[in-house]
């Protein structure tokens, strides 16, 4: 029994001590492929400039198939308000309470090695608490700024600080010939099958011309 | 003398070819549920729904009522409170969606909400367990009220994981009850039964190994996300959904079986439509009469399942786990009433 007390023991506190400032789960998700639809590009002579027509299924199917008018990522990235902390913080004094009842009521004799395994645990939980005390808050899959100045919005004392390296955002390169502007209108239309970039001639007179120019450049 | 020395054998023989049959039965569906689940997740999740999901609520309804007393008696609160409790908070968890799509909720709320239906899932088991254990045969169950009390911890720290096991756990309370039916009716099967379950590990672990490191399922069409969702692809991002649906699926194959083929076997031990084994069937015809109607009222919303899902399989879907909690919390009292 003492060595599987003292194994015991040596894992809880290796496992707190390797644990203890660890980042926070930065997994990332696998890029999802977005909802499957054909996509147009209609020339406007009226079009004074590029216009994103998206039907509304696109925008809202994952949300309407979520069925619990959330999407399931979204809570997932939702964190714990100070209200659930609270009501966590009494429960886990209740299950004290109620565990010290049971031990003292329970008819088990309380013999030289059950006490050393109660103190041992205790003592671990305990040195775990301090351990974790500034490790990121449960449930958190992005990481705050990377220090120790992070929000501390999300919980109790040391809980809210931020310890893992934010994710770099995704550069997304577009292919040549493709000219990627910030005056386009998107718009949400009700009914549709597909996407349509709604574009002047102008503009696709411009898009004829990139790769006719690539084209000139590369027989060169 | 020799009449001594033969009867046990003639005896014995039988029992444990039986219980040889049994296991090896049992390892062959685990190995095909686990090579199905494997290879198509969502073609064997889709199937297997359509199939099995109806009889085998039915099933359960006609083991329940098999088990229930003919009269409460002192046990009148514990299956009042089990019952109620199973209407109740299967009436909450249908009420959530249309709540928070009411009262327009944040995500904040909704995990409160889903905190609060945690919390009072598991004070409803905690009561029934402290009602259980000092009915007879009583037990000293004390120890569970601080494990609930941690198991409320975790719902508020963590309120969707915890829902998410249910989905999970949920399978796994059939193969307990089919071992309380076994120690009562065929204890020659147990040390099988065990050698089967001590298994089951082994073909998670196998599943796992071989998905692990398998692409997520390719679809976007609202059925896939469905199924992807269900199993849990929204709460554990990073975790191929081709490896979540397959144990879902495969979990979820098992408490098929055990349902419709080993509790039957072992715990019915007469053809399902003969009322002669439900204890309250033997009070008075008029009693007989209402289970028959009861029973015959469960195989016509089978049949209707069915319709449904050849009708619309992706909204019939959603209903039926949403109104499956019910089965799911009612094998809670009976459970409990077996240990």
């Amino acid at each position: 029994m003492r060595p599987f007390v003292a194994l015991l023991a040596l894992v809880l506190f290796a496992g707190a001590t390797v644990w203890a400032n660890g980042p926070p789960n930065q997994r990332r998700p696998d890029p999802q492929p977005g909802s499957v639809g054909k996509v147009e590009i209609r020339v406007d002579e009226k079009a004074d400039q590029a216009r994103l027509l998206i039907p509304r299924r696109f925008v809202f199917e994952r949300r309407a198939d979520a069925g619990n008018g959330f999407d399931d990522k979204s809570l997932g990235a939702a964190r714990p308000s100070p209200l659930h902390l609270a009501v966590a913080g009494l429960a886990l004094s209740l299950a004290l309470t109620f565990g010290g009842l049971w031990l003292v009521r329970s008819r088990v004799h309380l013999r030289a090695r059950n006490v050393a395994l109660l103190l041992t645990t205790c003592t671990l939980l305990a040195l775990g608490g301090v351990l974790l005390a500034n490790g990121p808050p449960p449930g958190s899959r992005v990481g705050g700024t990377g220090n120790n100045t992070g929000n501390n919005t999300g919980g109790f004392g040391g809980l809210g600080g931020g310890q893992g390296g934010a994710i770099p955002p995704q550069v997304v390169a577009l292919p040549p010939g493709i000219l990627a502007s910030d005056k386009v209108v998107v718009e949400v239309i009700e009914k549709g099958d597909a996407v349509v970039l709604v574009i002047s001639p102008a503009m696709k007179a411009k898009l004829a011309e990139k790769p006719a120019k690539e084209e000139s450049k590369t027989r060169k | 003398m020799s009449q001594v020395a033969i009867t046990p054998g003639t005896r014995l023989a039988p029992a444990a070819s039986s219980a040889r049959a049994f296991a090896l039965t049992a390892l062959a569906l685990m190995t095909a549920a686990a090579l199905l689940t494997g290879c198509a997740p969502l073609g064997f999740s889709i199937v297997t729904v359509f199939l099995f999901a109806g009889p085998h609520n039915w099933f359960e309804l006609r083991y329940f009522l098999t088990r229930l007393p003919a009269r409460w008696g002192k046990l009148r609160g514990f299956f009042l409170l089990g019952f109620g409790g199973v209407v109740a908070l299967t009436a909450g968890f249908a009420a959530l969606p249309w709540l928070a799509e009411v009262a327009g909720w944040s995500a904040v709320s909704w995990l409160t909400a889903s905190a609060i239906w945690n919390t009072a899932l598991i004070v409803w088991i905690a009561v029934l367990i402290r009602w259980r254990s000092r009915t007879n045969p009583r037990r000293e169950w004390s120890w569970t009220a601080p494990i609930a009390c941690l198991l409320v911890v975790v719902s508020w720290l963590a309120p969707l994981e915890v829902s998410l096991a249910l989905v999970y756990v949920h399978p796994l309370v059939a193969l307990w009850i089919l071992d309380r039916e076994i120690a009562r009716s065929r204890p020659e099967w147990r040390r099988a039964y065990h050698a089967c379950l001590a298994c089951l590990p082994l073909f998670l672990g196998l599943l796992w190994w071989r998905l692990a490191d398998a692409p997520s399922l390719p679809g976007q069409d609202a059925l896939t996300i469905r199924i992807t969702n269900h199993a849990g692809a929204g709460i554990l991002q990073g975790v191929s959904t081709h490896l979540l649906v397959a144990t879902h699926t495969f979990l979820e194959m098992l408490h098929y079986s055990v349902w419709l083929v080993a509790v039957p076997l072992v715990g019915l031990r007469t053809a399902p439509w003969r009322l002669g084994s439900i204890p309250m069937a033997r009070r008075s015809p008029s009693w007989r009469l209402a289970l028959a109607s009861v029973l015959g009222l469960g195989v016509l919303i089978v049949l209707a399942l069915w319709a449904c899902f050849l009708a619309n399989y992706p909204l019939t879907r959603d209903v039926y786990f949403t109104v499956a909690l019910l089965h799911v919390l009612a094998e809670v009292p009976f459970l409990l009433r077996a240990l």
